[in-house]
């Protein structure tokens, strides 16, 4: 299991956990439908890497470094 | 009266749904969060009145932001009024889980799902849908006024159930799952619940699925204050549920909403800021110094061809040539209005321009972009929106500020907003600027709303780190996809931008540049002054001239056009074109203006600093209306103090060192600055030394009682 901040750009992988978060950017997270087991992967980040483009459930949304950091994914076999 | 709520996630069309049903022309963009209160409009159909309110975007009923909060405490307190849910059919499986939990609620739903792009979407059976959610669905194209109809007799239709008590019946199946599974939590709560829900089936399940959640709203309300931490129980349980009806009812979709080749050298690392700028100077260019400046320049003929010169012609004829009504439409209104009038097509464009980006799609890139920037200075990727739009008005970009998270970003990015260099106070620059500045004056422009947005940025970082430490925010910002303005849409842009700017010159500016005139030229006593006496601005404006000494421009002329520039910056500049005697033909040529200027301004650095301090000094009364609703009455306080020192240092220093460099020359000065910088630069540095010497040098290895640590 790894931080999806660590992950490879342009790889899929599954979501596992997501850990010590604030409680509303967590359910609004979940809301997102950015769930334990859904498929996520790393389109790019910005130039000093302080932001996420992540795809997730049909769809791109941004990110966080901080909350990307949280978010612990583990390689889609 | 029939009421109806529009509902839907952010970006999904329904201030576009809601122009069409009634006939407005709200604010649309394809961006997160262009609607940030809740707006209502009536139209008829038939014999019925129907009223729609328009509500910001939501992902569901639990608020994250402060538009959102707007939209979920509107839909609780009218939960009984029918809900038009309306989805997007690219992104359908995110959407509907608002739509269930709208369901859960028991709102009465009508259900409109979006086909803007039609070739981005799965197939899907809506009958079947409807069966499955006991919804009536309605299929359409927002833009298409032939849906309205179907829309509005649906709405009928549903309006009739209610009259005659018949409630929708939501069975959600995944409810009994999501009570059995964490029953032993909610048992505890059972009595209040019972007692809350009054023998409500729908709201007693309601008020379980949102403790579930845990909205700190609905625990206030029923005084409970217990942490069920089951939300990702429940967002798991509604998504298996949509994912099921997904899989049985629309085909295997392989396109990912938002996604484009274009990102690749939009969100380029290292291209991605530059073309930013590129895009925003071709816009400012074209806006004020080529299409903008010749369509500005036809006007000024055609006005002053065919009206300004008849008129003024008409009434000497008829009144006088001395006649107080002669001297007020020659100077209040061709000479103040005319000169304000002449750059409706520089600000229509430049509106067009800033609608242009916020359809495209293109600013949630740049939101994304600067987002390493403005996080650095306390602020959210997400301000980005409102900066920008404070380049056409401050009033609006404001509003704006409700995206953001918490309080304190928002007061933050209200106090900021003004920073950036409005449309109304453009004509101030060009004309002001034209007049001393000559050709050289697009680099004063250019170098004016840089220094806005420095000043801004310089101050963001300041404030986080004294008065207004933001939270961190989430700046979790869904991509829109790229869009092309219609061109149906372009010729609306500009109509309403057009409509919008005469009217507020021909309403407010217009009144306002006659209470200037009147008390120009009448002195206290109300006598008319045709050349000697002191009118009523003069005495007034005396009075405070004195502290605008130091900034080169302490006459009472200037500091009452300032004065009354609150009102509207525009004011601004006509009142100086007033003072001046000056007709709009001239003052836009500019070679008037500069020889009677020259009572005004003693010299080019005298200028410039107005020209500063007319960017920075305080915003306009419709932002400071919009602020006061929005940060209060303490900052607002706070702001104007800040803001005035702002306007007036810098102003103060720029006016001092144009000074010096008139007197002694460019290289003198620029090697003193650098002189002093360096002497700074070194005291800083030696302070720092010092310090560091009274620290142990070994403070890593030495023990606690190390006492030089």
């Amino acid at each position: 299991m790894i931080s999806l901040s660590e992950a490879r750009i342009d790889r899929e992988y599954k979501i596992k956990e997501i850990k010590d978060v604030p409680f509303k950017i967590k359910r609004r997270l979940f809301e997102l439908g950015m769930l334990p087991n859904t498929s996520i992967k790393v389109e790019r980040t910005s130039l000093l890497r302080r932001s996420y483009l992540v795809e997730t459930g049909g769809y791109i949304l941004t990110l966080r470094k901080d909350i990307v950091d949280k978010i612990f994914v583990s390689e889609k076999l | 009266m029939i009421n109806v709520n529009l509902v839907g996630n952010a970006n999904t069309g329904k201030t576009t749904l809601f122009n069409m049903l009634t006939g407005s022309h709200e604010h649309v963009g394809n961006w997160h969060g262009v609607t940030v209160e809740e707006k209502s409009c009536k139209y008829r159909y038939k014999e019925f009145e129907i009223n729609i309110v328009d509500l910001p975007g939501i992902y569901s009923l639990c608020p994250l932001s402060f538009e959102e909060k707007v939209a979920t405490d509107y839909i609780f307190a009218h939960r009984d009024r029918i809900t038009i849910n309306i989805c997007d059919a690219s992104n359908l499986r995110r959407n509907l889980y608002l739509t269930l939990s709208l369901l859960e609620l028991g709102c009465p739903v009508l259900m409109v799902v979006n086909q803007i792009d039609k070739k981005k979407i799965c197939k899907i059976d809506y009958s079947a849908l409807s069966r499955e959610l006991n919804v009536p669905i309605i299929y359409i194209n927002a833009t298409d006024k032939n849906c309205r109809d179907k829309i509005s007799e649906k709405i009928i239709e549903l309006n009739k159930q209610k009259c005659i008590g018949l409630k929708a019946n939501y069975n959600m199946p995944y409810l009994t799952d999501i009570f059995y599974s964490c029953g032993s939590k909610l048992k505890k709560f059972d009595n209040i619940i019972d007692k809350n829900s009054r023998n409500n089936d729908v709201l007693r399940n309601f008020y379980k699925i949102k403790l579930l959640e845990d909205d700190d709203t609905i625990k206030q309300n029923l005084s409970i204050d217990y942490k069920f931490e089951e939300i990702e129980n429940v967002a798991s349980k509604r998504y298996k549920y949509i994912d099921c009806i997904m899989d049985k009812f629309s085909s295997k979709r392989e396109r990912v909403y938002g996604k484009s080749k274009l990102d690749k050298i939009f969100l380029n690392r290292f291209l991605a800021l530059p073309i930013f700028i590129l895009i925003l100077f071709v816009c400012f260019y074209l806006t004020f110094f080529t299409i903008g400046a010749w369509l500005s320049d036809g006007l000024e003929f055609l006005l002053d061809k065919f009206i300004s010169s008849p008129l003024l012609n008409f009434l000497i004829d008829t009144c006088g040539e001395n006649s107080p009504i002669v001297s007020m439409v020659d100077t209040a209104i061709i000479g103040g209005v005319g000169s304000i009038i002449t750059f409706l097509p520089q600000v229509a464009l430049l509106f067009f321009f800033l609608s242009l980006l916020e359809d495209s799609g293109y600013l949630s890139r740049v939101a994304f972009v600067f987002e390493d920037i403005l996080g650095k200075v306390g602020l959210s990727g997400k301000s980005v929106y409102t900066l920008l739009m404070g380049f056409g008005c401050s009033t609006t970009a404001v509003l704006t500020a409700r995206n953001m998270e918490d309080k304190n970003s928002k007061i933050k990015i209200g106090l900021l907003t003004p920073y950036m260099s409005c449309s109304a106070k453009f004509p101030i620059y060009a004309v002001i600027g034209g007049a001393f500045f000559g050709a050289n004056n697009i680099f004063v422009i250019v170098g004016l709303y840089l220094l806005g947005v420095i000043l801004a940025v310089l101050l963001s970082y300041i404030f986080e780190k004294t008065i207004l430490k933001s939270k961190e925010q989430s700046f979790i910002l869904e991509f829109p996809p790229y869009r092309m303005m219609s061109f149906k849409r372009t010729f609306s842009v500009l109509w309403q931008n057009v409509k919008s700017f005469i009217t507020r010159v021909g309403t407010l500016i217009l009144a306002m540049n006659i209470i200037v005139w009147v008390l120009s030229n009448f002195t206290i006593s109300f006598k008319f002054i045709s050349s000697d006496g002191e009118s009523m601005l003069e005495t007034f404006g005396k009075i405070f001239a004195p502290i605008f000494v130091p900034l080169g421009f302490g006459r009472w002329g200037i500091v009452s056009a300032l004065i009354a520039g609150i009102v509207a910056k525009e004011v601004v500049l006509s009142s100086i074109a007033m003072f001046n005697y000056v007709e709009s033909t001239d003052l836009v040529q500019s070679s008037i203006l500069l020889s009677t200027s020259a009572v005004y301004f003693a010299s080019n650095s005298a200028v410039l600093s107005f020209l500063i301090f007319c960017l920075l000094y305080l915003p306009c009364i419709s932002t400071f209306s919009v602020l006061l609703k929005e940060i209060g009455v303490k900052w607002i306080f706070i702001g104007v103090v800040i803001e005035f020192l702002v306007a007036y240092i810098t102003a103060f220093l720029v006016y001092t060192i144009g000074r010096c460099i008139e007197c002694f020359g460019f290289w003198m000065v620029f090697c003193t600055i650098i002189a002093i910088i360096l002497v700074v630069i070194s005291g800083i540095l030696v302070v720092k030394r010092i310090k560091a010497k009274r620290t142990c040098p070994f403070s890593d290895r030495c023990d606690k009682n190390c006492k030089v640590k």
